[in-house]
């Protein structure tokens, strides 16, 4: 099995660029909540970027109409690692870290999703040209990068969260309502409360080129699905999926090859 | 219908292998949805030792187009 000497460490440990969790930050008592609410959303940059960024917040994220989409496409690039052509940003979406978000040309997110490039590191939230992420998707990571290939379709309300890397390839389908979370606790931690434990991750969720990811499926922790698979509305996968072969259920389990 | 091809049918669909006809369609048969289906396909191809195209496979709506293809493949002789 794939990184099986990672398996007893936490997160943390693994990930040179995570910041820690949520409760780290929330429990710093160091950290003034002006501090906190930096360190959560805006922390790569002086503390005037900081302040265009709140006011970017304040007017521009939530501007509705024709006139919002097109001061998004204007004032929303200087905030972030890569701002390609052509990005079309819905409103009232959420961008945390965005020096560490890259986008392509061409990339469209409606309106309410949040992204969130906490635990990306250097190699940051990519997400490839002509992609779509539908309404209220949240894509967030807590440790590891997180990459979105080109032509991907997300669709609405569909989460993301990484605890050691997500990659999506190209030409990809995830329709609604799916969930991609990783990580899980170790069964030795099961005595504690979960705002105890520890998460740890078997490794990335990876999904290949061209496959299609139906409606409400979960896929878990450390999961990698191959190109051009098939999973079937409803299935929580929980173990890798071989390309092109169809996989339906909970556990999902093959029921074809696709030829 | 070939008796063996129906049972597996029966099987697959969870219906009663009589309320089969020939020329029942997909579409008209609640159990009969696309996953049913590629079910259906892989269980045929294991029993009778065939191995349809994927367009075969789109085509076969009907237990008479489906059973044609196996026969066209070579299944279901003797």
């Amino acid at each position: 099995m794939r990184n099986a000497n990672l398996h007893t460490l936490p997160v943390s440990a693994r990930t040179p660029h995570s910041h820690g969790t949520v409760r780290d930050v929330f429990d710093d008592a160091r950290t003034s909540s002006f501090g906190r609410y930096r360190a959560l959303t805006f922390p790569d940059g002086g503390l005037i970027l900081f302040g265009l960024y709140e006011l970017v917040t304040m007017f521009v994220l939530p501007a509705p109409g024709a006139a919002g989409l097109l001061l998004r496409r204007k004032l929303l690039r200087p905030f972030f690692g890569a701002f390609g052509r052509n990005v079309v940003i819905g409103r009232n979406c959420v961008f945390r870290h965005p020096r560490r978000i890259f986008l392509e040309d061409g990339v469209a997110i409606d309106d309410n999703c949040m992204l969130d490039a906490r635990g990306c590191g250097e190699d940051g939230l990519r997400i490839g040209a002509g992609t779509i992420i539908g309404r209220g998707c949240m894509i967030k990571s807590k440790a590891g990068a997180i990459r979105i290939g080109r032509n991907v379709n997300l669709g609405g309300r569909s989460s993301f969260v990484s605890h050691s890397g997500i990659t999506i390839g190209s030409d990809v389908g995830i329709a609604g309502g799916c969930f991609l979370n990783g990580g899980t606790f170790a069964l030795n931690e099961f005595g504690k409360p979960p705002s105890q434990r520890q998460p740890y991750t078997r490794g990335p969720i990876e999904v290949g080129a061209g496959a299609w990811i139906a409606t409400a499926v979960t896929v878990l922790d450390g999961v990698r699905i191959g190109d051009n698979a098939v999973v079937s509305a409803g299935s929580v996968v929980t173990h890798d999926v071989h390309p092109r072969t169809v996989v339906q259920g909970n556990p999902a389990k093959k029921i074809f090859e696709i030829r | 219908m070939d008796p063996r091809f129906r049972d597996v049918l029966a099987e697959i669909l969870e219906v009663d292998g009589k309320t089969l006809a020939d020329d029942t369609r997909r579409e008209d048969t609640e159990t009969w949805d696309s996953l049913t289906h590629l079910r259906l396909i892989t269980a045929v191809e294991s029993t009778f030792h065939v191995q349809l195209s994927m367009d075969e496979i789109a085509a076969a709506n009907t237990p008479r187009a489906l059973e044609q293809f196996v026969r066209a493949h070579g299944g279901l002789h003797a």
